[in-house]
């Protein structure tokens, strides 16, 4: 046992407004020094990132539409977070629930009004969104298998599943051999607005996130899932029943990222491909990791990662670099805000 | 038998760098914390690697740089883990991000280009031996290092007193504490060490078993061997089968494609994760392996 009253010097960063700074200098200067290194200006670089997501409504449309995914892969992320546990398999449950809605869309749902149709389509994606999360969920609880380890791993096998169909039965025939589904009901597609690719979908990710918020901390159920992932000995004393709520809880996450996926197809997309919504999902997992899995700040969370993400085509065409170089801009906000964050507390 | 020997041999070049990430990360979870990142530190190495054997044609040096930024790598990993005690699984995982961005960046000019270089070493005499001379003695350097390592591994965990030491930092750091030396100073060598090891399998990967470098090419190796670490009981010596088990799912998949063998290619590329996810449900329900303590508190 350490004495914690000798313990209680103040240290630098305990400044929450210093550690703001640092998380967003930092990030800025390193990553220049990475541009400078290669002969490209960061000033051109910070120019276009800033043009390229200011640039038009657009370009801002853009952002909005990648933050739809994200809110709700993040929300995927940060409801098990709450049980204790971590789900990195956002990005499988979502492309999953993408391909069983671009099929349904496009099949037994074609000929349906959308009133009915679209409500619809949205439980097949979460159904499909929360299959593909059983899987974990039952490798988890009755295998006592690492569950990070397990969404990862299944990640792997849904990319293989996918290109597994759309290069087979499920691909287009009339698609000039493209590996794609055919392509959902016009009428059964969700709305844009203002000239941009952004779609109703935006409205239901933020209204996900506030759901999340008041359940997480205004009802009883919310209340037991805080003390699940706050002292599991303790909420097991108490009588709730854990592994129960882990799992409804983890079930509940992939139905959302089923959400995204549903907006996907039936938002931007409109037909499944082989890398449609590619690394929303890890890109989820990140959004909330950054914010410490609180819903209401992962919105801005998500706003930030998807315009550098939107940036990064911008960079591409301005200075030649691989779009992926925003990457390592993203990565080094979240690995500056780990390095000098807050303790969480409960430690 | 020539089939035989095609498919051995690429069992053994395809399992090796598998083979580098599982004892390197096994070393590290003794120690009692999970390299999760040794995905990235393949990566990192495989890149780093490829490019110094493209520009200096020597693998020694592609294997001493890739060391050092595949230990760089890991050092991220010990501080964030800890030094600052964070998810070390969450830490892994974005370091992996961070290093498809840097290899991404840094590699875009070696995309597509040919190594001009063949490190094959045939040992000799031993290279003769049928099937076993063509498959096993007919590899490069690092190759012949990887059929070593899981027993100097074994050798350095259960015999040397460092080695016992790290182990103990996984059972019980207080003890180590109390015995007057420094848990986190020994977590901090074990999470290095194994990104040293996983960068030296990412330079087989690129510089002998692909002869290329391509974007994200590791493409999951690092967390099946992270994974398959449960597999092995955390005994350095069992590295070799899981390793080879996948090399052979991966020998085979290519193999399939080549013949013409109407399997399709994703059903054959999934393989190696379903078998990694399979083998951890069978061994799940088996028996509970002798997990370091402090392990358990994650799990």
């Amino acid at each position: 046992m350490k004495l914690q009253l000798l313990d209680k010097k103040t240290h630098l960063l305990d400044h929450m407004w210093l550690r703001i700074l640092i998380c967003f200098l930092a990030p800025i200067f390193l990553f220049g020094i990475l541009l400078v290194s290669q002969g490209i200006s960061p000033i051109l670089a910070y120019k276009t990132i800033v043009t390229s997501v200011f640039g038009s409504t657009y370009t801002i449309g853009e952002v909005v539409v990648r933050a739809t995914y994200l809110i709700l892969t993040a929300m995927a992320a940060i409801l098990p977070a709450r049980v204790g546990l971590a789900n990195a398999g956002g990005e499988g449950q979502m492309t999953i629930a993408a391909t069983a809605v671009a099929v349904a869309g496009s099949t037994i749902f074609a000929e349906v009004p959308a009133v009915i149709a679209v409500p619809l389509l949205f439980v097949v994606g979460m159904l499909a969104g929360a299959a593909w999360a059983g899987i974990a969920v039952i490798c988890k609880q009755l295998l006592n298998m690492n569950e990070i380890l397990c969404t990862i791993l299944l990640n792997y096998i849904a990319e293989y599943v996918i290109c597994f169909l759309l290069y087979g039965v499920l691909k287009d025939p009339h698609g000039w051999n493209y590996p794609q589904t055919v392509e959902v009901a016009s009428h059964l597609r969700l709305p844009r607005y203002f000239g941009t690719r952004v779609t109703f979908g935006i409205f239901i990710a933020l209204a996900v996130a506030i759901l999340v918020w008041v359940v997480l901390y205004k009802t009883r159920v919310g209340f037991t899932m805080r003390t699940v992932g706050g002292n599991q000995t303790a909420a097991r004393f108490s009588g709730v029943r854990l592994k129960r709520v882990q799992s409804l809880v983890f079930a509940a996450s992939g139905a959302i990222a089923g959400i995204a996926g549903t907006i996907l197809i039936l938002g931007v997309e409109g037909r499944m491909r082989t890398d449609a919504g590619a690394t929303m999902g890890f890109m989820g997992f990140l959004t909330a990791g950054m914010v410490g899995n609180s819903p209401i700040w992962a919105i801005p969370s998500a706003l930030l990662i998807g315009a550098l993400d939107v940036a990064g085509n911008g960079v591409e065409i301005a200075t030649g670099l691989p779009a992926a170089t925003m990457q390592i801009l993203i990565m080094l906000v979240l690995l500056t805000i780990m390095a000098v964050g807050g303790k969480k507390k409960h430690e | 038998m020539n089939d035989l020997i095609t498919i051995l041999s690429s069992t053994i070049s395809a399992g090796t760098p598998i083979l580098f990430a599982l004892v390197g990360d096994l070393i590290g979870q003794r120690a009692g914390i999970i390299s999760l990142n040794v995905e990235g530190c393949m990566l990192v190495g495989a890149c780093a690697g490829f490019m110094t054997a493209a520009t200096t044609g020597s693998l020694l040096l592609a294997t001493l740089v890739a060391m050092i930024f595949g230990g760089l790598l890991a050092l991220c990993q010990a501080f964030l883990a800890i030094t600052r005690k964070r998810n070390m699984m969450a830490s892994g995982f974005i370091l992996n991000f961070f290093a498809v961005g840097l290899t991404t960046f840094f590699g875009r000019n070696f995309l597509g280009r040919s190594l001009g270089a063949d490190f094959t070493w045939d040992i000799p005499i031993l290279c003769e031996i049928p099937v076993l001379g063509p498959t096993v003695f007919s590899q490069d350097p690092l190759t012949y290092f990887s059929y070593l390592l899981p027993i100097l591994a074994w050798f350095f965990l259960t015999r040397t007193k460092s080695g016992l030491l790290l182990c103990s930092v996984g059972e019980a750091p207080e003890v180590t504490e109390a015995c007057g030396y420094h848990p986190k100073r020994i977590q901090y060598a074990a999470v290095i060490a194994a990104g040293v090891l996983a960068a030296i399998g990412g330079v087989q990967m690129s510089t002998v078993y692909t002869i290329s470098w391509a974007n994200d090419m590791v493409n999951g190796r690092g967390f099946i061997a992270s994974a398959v670490v449960v597999l092995c009981a955390w005994k350095a010596e069992r590295a070799y089968i899981p390793a080879y088990i996948f090399g052979l799912a991966q020998a085979l998949q290519v193999f399939l494609q080549v013949k013409g063998v109407p399997i399709s290619m994703y059903v054959t590329m999934m393989m190696p994760y379903l078998m990694t996810l399979a083998a951890l449900a069978i061994i799940s329900i088996s028996k509970k392996p002798a997990m370091p303590e402090k392990l358990k508190i994650i799990s």
